[in-house]
């Protein structure tokens, strides 16, 4: 009988050993256990979103994705790592130290060789037939006019879990259009890794970025960044910048900038190159201020382009003497003549007429000391001091441009306004935002408000021809157009005080004068053959203009 | 009689029908199971052509960039024009409205 309940225990205790032990892998170990199963019936494969295109107007790629390979090497199948190191690194550029420690590291199943490798090299590696190096689909960033517009594409870098991501200008700003979104595609798999027809499958297909369209014109934007280059060269500037706008859109025709960088190879680049210096960088703008404040005094009816202005010697205000740029003095001038002559103490009678509140309202209006809202993303604007802060001499001072810092961006978009009738546009680069379904989001001209009267722009536009006729760069002017413009020409201030040698030249004007097609300023950072800007940047302005008739078909008058 | 012919051939046709049908449907499982293989090929190929399609985009965004094409004309001799001639509408005395 003993024996029985021993045997009887004995079966009893097996049992629930038994159940304990189902329990544990059916219930506790359940859910990774049903991960594991999945595993191995089941196929997850990523369907990569491709990045989306950035076109110039007429559709053609400025940025474009190529079809890339991430390289990798699994370390398990690999049986002579130094031959197989020596052999990739004889096709890509890797460190061989380190890649040869990563593949012997203990566990390791997966080693990441190279990321986004072109086509070409993906056929040689694939030519050396080497056990254990693998190949995952990839893309590429591709930019088929080179360097063209660098500063304003921006580039793609990756964020910190290693995915692509845009930085600067329209890459960094339109990212999330530009990016896209992976789908994904999960089905059953037999023992040999096919998919079974007949099985569960679930797909979600990826939403490809969309393209950008934009309003540049590459033919005009390769135009303007070979002028500036040899701008840069033949008269020895530092740094220049060419921004061409159309005054009736705010469409951004052209953005050149010197110096640039090959957004295809950035890493090579120093970083302060990046950022665009014609939305990011500031600069004082000198004599080419003085159109705007000279069009509040005219909106005000303060002066009329005629009101005769007394410059027969230095101006004062308070303590300081202001004279003009060359020390010459014309007695009565008109208000005309001021623009011509570029007469700084014509600008602070004006001023003085003006008063405070006009002159910073007039400022204020013409969208001086904000950001423009264009769409790049590194845009910063220089602050402006608070409306309480302005003292006489800095009324008088910014009446022609110095003492007040404006971005390229912001001085073209407030001279658009003199060419637009007096309306003042919001500059836009992006034209359309084209989604993989060809559907079309049209981003529409944007009016931010009338800062002149029509009539104002257009007495303003005549005085700016007669600048142009009879000013210091006449002499560059192509014949037979009408070009409204003003010269500039700005000290730098270093630690205090103005450089006497060192200026910032620039010249703004917009063409035919009549319908203006496009508004451009040129500035040019410390040229050497001659400081002012109706020796440089005028001429320099003046040949792009020829340029841009020619390629428009507009004929002389 | 004739009633119980039909039942008894009834025993025999229903379950050879049942049989065909399963057998033909075991067969025809296999096969579709085997085409998801093709399937698989089929994706890779659609895969490979449209890179195939992408790389000569970039190849022909590249043949037509601005840079390439200033080469290429520079190659073959076209220089840039000195001067333009504008020709524009004849200035006659009188002329009919249009």
């Amino acid at each position: 009988m003993r024996r029985i309940w021993i045997v009887f225990f004995i079966l009893v205790s097996v049992y629930l050993g038994i159940l304990i032990r189902l329990f544990y892998w059916q219930v506790i170990e359940s859910d990774r256990l049903r991960v594991e199963a999945a595993k191995q019936y089941a196929l997850t494969l990523t369907l990569p979103a491709s990045r989306g295109a950035i076109t110039d107007t007429s559709g053609t790629s400025l940025v474009m994705s190529q079809p890339a390979s991430l390289v990798y090497a699994s370390p398990a199948i690999i049986k002579d790592p130094i031959t197989f190191v020596d052999k990739v690194a004889s096709v890509l550029p890797v460190d061989s130290k380190d890649l040869l420690g990563s593949l012997g590291q203990k566990g390791r199943v997966w080693v990441p060789v190279a990321h986004k490798v072109n086509n070409e090299v993906s056929e040689k590696l694939k030519a050396l037939r080497l056990d254990g190096l693998g190949f995952e689909n990839d893309s590429l960033r591709y930019y088929p006019e080179g360097s063209m517009a660098a500063q304003l594409l921006g580039f793609v870098g990756s964020d910190e879990n290693g995915n692509d991501k845009g930085y600067f200008g329209l890459e960094g700003f339109y990212d999330r259009e530009l990016h896209g979104k992976d789908g994904v595609i999960a089905i059953e798999k037999d023992v040999r890794g096919a998919p079974i027809v007949i099985g569960d499958t679930k797909r979600i297909e990826p939403e490809h970025g969309s393209t950008i369209r934009l309003w540049l014109d590459r033919t005009v934007q390769y135009d303007a960044e070979q002028r500036l280059r040899e701008g840069i060269e033949k008269y020895g500037a530092k740094e220049g910048t060419v921004t061409i706008m159309d005054p009736k859109t705010g469409g951004i025709l052209a953005m050149a900038s010197y110096p640039s960088y090959d957004p295809s190879q950035f890493t090579q680049f120093p970083k302060d190159v990046y950022k665009n210096p014609i939305v990011a960088s500031s600069y004082e703008p000198g004599s080419t201020f003085k159109v705007l404040v000279m069009s509040t005094a005219l909106d005000h009816k303060l002066v009329t382009p005629d009101t005769v202005i007394d410059e027969s010697g230095p101006a004062q205000v308070g303590e300081y003497s202001i004279r003009t740029w060359n020390n010459q003095y014309h007695g009565n001038i008109t208000t005309t003549k001021v623009l011509e002559y570029s007469s700084n103490v014509g600008m602070v009678s004006v001023s003085k007429l003006l008063g405070k509140d006009l002159q910073l309202s007039g400022i204020h209006a013409f969208g001086i000391g904000k950001e423009t809202g264009i769409d790049l993303e590194e845009e910063s604007s220089p602050e402006l001091r608070s409306d309480n802060d302005w003292k006489p001499i800095d009324l008088a001072t910014a009446s022609f441009g110095q003492g007040i810092a404006v971005t390229p961006i912001q001085m073209v978009r407030a001279v658009g306004a003199l060419a637009n009738d007096g309306k003042l546009m919001e500059p836009h680069v992006a034209r359309q935002i084209i989604d993989q379904k060809g559907r079309v989001i049209d981003i529409k001209p944007k009016q931010l408000r009338q800062v002149i009267s029509p009539a104002t722009s257009h007495i303003i536009t005549e005085m700016m021809i007669a600048a142009v006729d009879n000013g210091e760069a006449k002499w560059a002017k192509p014949r037979g157009y009408r070009i409204a413009g003003k010269t500039g020409t700005a000290q730098i201030p270093v630690a205090g005080h103005y450089d006497d040698k060192k200026t910032i030249a620039s010249f703004v004007g917009f063409a035919p004068a009549d319908d203006p097609k496009f508004v451009m300023l040129v500035t040019l950072q410390e040229p050497t053959s001659s400081p002012w800007g109706s020796e440089t940047a005028a001429p320099l302005f003046f040949n792009i203009a020829k340029d841009l008739f020619v390629y428009y078909g507009i004929a002389p008058q | 009689m004739a009633t119980k012919k039909i039942l008894s051939s009834l025993y025999f046709f229903i379950p050879a029908t049942a049989l065909i049908l399963i057998v033909t449907e075991i067969f025809a499982t296999n096969e579709l199971v085997s085409e998801g293989r093709k399937i698989h090929d089929v994706d890779l190929k659609i895969e490979t052509v449209s890179n195939e399609n992408d790389l000569l985009a970039s190849q022909i965004a590249s043949a037509s960039a601005l840079a390439t094409i200033q080469q290429k004309a520079k190659d073959n001799g076209f220089i840039k024009p000195a001067n333009y001639l504008t020709i524009g509408p004849e200035t006659v005395a009188f002329h009919l409205p249009q």
